[in-house]
């Protein structure tokens, strides 16, 4: 372990890959400032250059360095301008807002940024730690059990990520159901191809996400019409004070890292809910709970640490089972894919050495994110006052550009606008995206596990003993989850609540 | 009975499964059973989330509340600051220039589309002087012109138009 660790180390710094880290890094760093243009959207837009990198831990350099850092910079605009830089910053915005109000945003940076490289060191160091357990645990699944993680993971993500459980799961089969599109390995048969010679060979992943992510945000950002940020802001000083403050809490800061990890290690739990629960957290283990929203410091170290740690608690399930804990890393088991490595045993076995280039990667990314944003913090603000307008025509060129360098045809620019559109109808009737990417991204996986288990062991799998145990967890945790939404309160008895 | 946009929506994942199903009927059993192990159960899902749909349209029943009301949304929203009629129109604007720049690029090719529909989409639809429009343009076209064709080396496809004009 420790010789695939420093190869792992030698990898990350060697040339090209450190040079994709940076540039990654750097594409990281600007998205994560500006709330216009999501994280996620910024994946699935970088996508398709896995294609071109090939080599995967320099396409790991770029894209996971630059969701690592996405996290870090997105809670500068969350405690700026009261307007979260990603969706999962968004709890940074309860304390860090009010304490620039205050005058105090330089304090609140500090804390903010000092917090996220602490608990991003921390998530790392657990992903390492983590893998010699992972691997006997990994290596003991079979093709069965593969196959139910797989619909577990999907229903995981399906019950936790809408308001609407069928949406959820239907979003999740649908996923499913495109991945099937293309010649079936065994016996050739043309499924769902519709007399196109493109489709013989599936749906590829990077055009689907691009226009699933990218045009449903472009819409958004026509519709607002404005600039990104639209306050101004002081002077920024007291960056120290923050600084000082991440060690006069630094237990606080490790708990809340910790918990973004745990957090983040459940698939279809997400970071926004690691956040929320870290900010619970410093709200219930401080003594004087009435200054929380109205600018303590601790309402940011506790967010700001989980937002960074839970990268390293969502690899490891994503790493070692393929089921990603998030839409992020959803996305990222794509590029697995596109630079031919299969999430599982095979990553704490023949790929090790890739899998702690992750961890190497997550490091660097984290201190270079904060070691400039600290340098260039009030540069940086700037950005976000960049008017939408601006920026829509820009992305339309690069969205329909890194769609066709998926396959250099054509037809991937008619999928992403396909899938752009049908993205944007999901967004607008809440339909979870997530999901859909997890069974898409899945599906052929699912579909290779189901095929091995009913080849070796006929209908007999589905009564193996791990086999009821995890059909036992699927089972309780849709129960559980039909029963809260089924539960009713006193309002929803008078029959007063207007559906959805 | 009243039904809703996302009925209708309902309504075509209910169709898309039963197109599942149905496309995979005549196939070997080893090329049908995975579509049949997703789409059946999902048909099923998919007719009761109408059927409930359609219920709540009726209005004749207890609705039940929103379960993650104030939760973190776990995928954005859009905005619901614009007057809804101005929204409708900005997105029907916005998804006219998209499909407009994919149709372009079908007819004249991507090389020959990108810098004006970034300058028309400056100038015209923005408003924008014409210095920012003419150099956003030149940036955007350096950057397509440097990163995917002299770095990259994407082999972009030629315009239907020229061949149809024989050219």
């Amino acid at each position: 372990m420790i010789e695939a660790a420093i190869s792992g180390l030698f990898q990350v710094l060697s040339w090209p890959a450190f040079g994709f880290l940076l540039i990654g890094g750097a594409v990281g760093f600007v998205v994560g400032i500006l709330p216009g243009l999501g994280g996620l959207t910024t994946l699935a837009l970088m996508l398709p250059f896995a294609y071109a990198i090939q080599e995967p831990i320099a396409a790991f350099c770029f894209l996971l360095g630059m969701h690592a850092i996405t996290g870090t910079t997105g809670d500068i605009t969350s405690i700026l301008f009261g307007i979260p830089g990603e969706g999962t910053s968004a709890a940074t915005i309860m304390d860090g807002y009010p304490m620039t109000k205050n005058g105090q945003a330089g304090r609140a940076l500090g804390a903010a940024l000092m917090s996220s490289l602490v608990a991003g060191l921390e998530g790392a160091l657990i992903l390492a730690i983590s893998i010699p357990i992972m691997r006997p645990l990994v290596l003991f699944f079979g093709a069965p059990e593969l196959f139910m993680l797989t619909i577990l993971g999907i229903t995981f993500l399906a019950t936790l990520s809408s308001a609407s459980l069928s949406k959820g799961i239907l979003a999740g089969g649908i996923g499913l159901a495109i991945s099937a599109v293309g010649i079936e390995d065994h016996t050739g048969t043309l499924r769902y191809t519709m007399g196109s010679i493109y489709l013989w060979e599936g749906l590829s992943l990077a055009p689907v996400v691009v226009g699933l992510f990218a045009i449903p945000e472009i819409v958004d950002l026509a519709v607002r019409g404005t600039s990104i940020a639209q306050s101004k802001v002081e002077k920024i000083s007291g960056v120290m004070e923050g600084v000082k403050d991440t060690f006069r809490h630094f237990w606080l800061t490790m708990r809340c890292g910790m918990i973004g990890v745990m957090v983040g290690a459940v698939p279809g739990v997400g970071g926004g809910v690691s956040q929320w629960m870290a900010y619970a957290h410093a709200v219930q283990s401080s003594e004087d709970k009435a200054r929380f929203g109205k600018g303590a410091v601790e309402g940011v170290l506790g967010p700001g640490a989980a937002n960074n740690s839970k990268e390293g608690g969502n690899l490891i399930p994503t790493v070692a089972f393929g089921v990603p804990g998030t839409t992020g890393m959803a996305i990222l088991l794509g590029a697995f894919l596109i630079v031919g490595l299969t999430p599982g045993p095979d990553m704490l076995t023949k790929h090790l050495d890739v899998t702690l280039a992750m961890v190497w990667i997550l490091v660097i990314s984290n201190v270079l994110a904060a070691g400039v944003a600290f340098l260039f913090l009030s540069q940086l603000v700037k950005l976000t006052f960049i008017r939408g307008n601006l920026l829509i025509p820009v992305l339309v060129v690069f969205v329909f550009l890194g769609a066709f360098a998926a396959n250099n045809d054509f037809a991937d620019i008619v999928v992403a606008l396909v899938f752009g559109v049908f993205g944007y109808f999901m967004v607008l009737f809440a339909w979870p995206r997530a999901p859909f990417v997890l069974g898409l991204v899945l599906g052929r996986l699912a579909e290779r596990y189901l095929g091995i288990s009913i080849g070796a062991y006929g209908v007999g799998w589905l009564l193996q003993p791990t086999i009821l145990v995890m059909a036992s967890i699927l089972l309780g945790s849709v129960s559980l989850s039909v029963y809260k939404r089924l539960r009713p309160t006193g309002e929803a008895v008078e029959g007063n609540v207007e559906p959805d | 009975m009243k039904i809703r946009p996302h009925t209708i929506f309902g309504f075509l994942v209910f169709l898309f499964f039963g197109l599942v199903i149905w496309g995979a009927w005549g196939w070997p059993f080893k090329a049908k059973l995975y579509p049949l192990v997703i789409g059946v159960p999902m048909l099923a899902m998919a007719a009761f989330h109408v059927l409930m749909d359609l219920k709540e349209g009726r209005g004749d029943h207890v609705s039940l509340p929103e379960p993650d009301a104030g939760a973190t949304p776990a995928d954005i929203q859009f905005t619901k600051d614009v007057d809804p009629v101005i929204a409708r129109r900005r997105t029907v604007d916005i998804f006219a220039w998209i499909f407009g720049f994919v149709l372009a690029c079908w007819l004249v090719g991507l090389s020959v589309t990108i810098p004006p529909f970034v300058f028309l989409y400056l100038k015209v639809k923005s408003g924008e002087g014409w210095v920012l429009s003419i150099a956003m343009t030149g940036v955007v076209w350096l950057l397509y012109w440097g990163l995917f064709d002299q770095v990259l080396r994407l082999p972009l496809p030629e315009g239907k138009l020229y061949f149809w004009l024989g050219l």
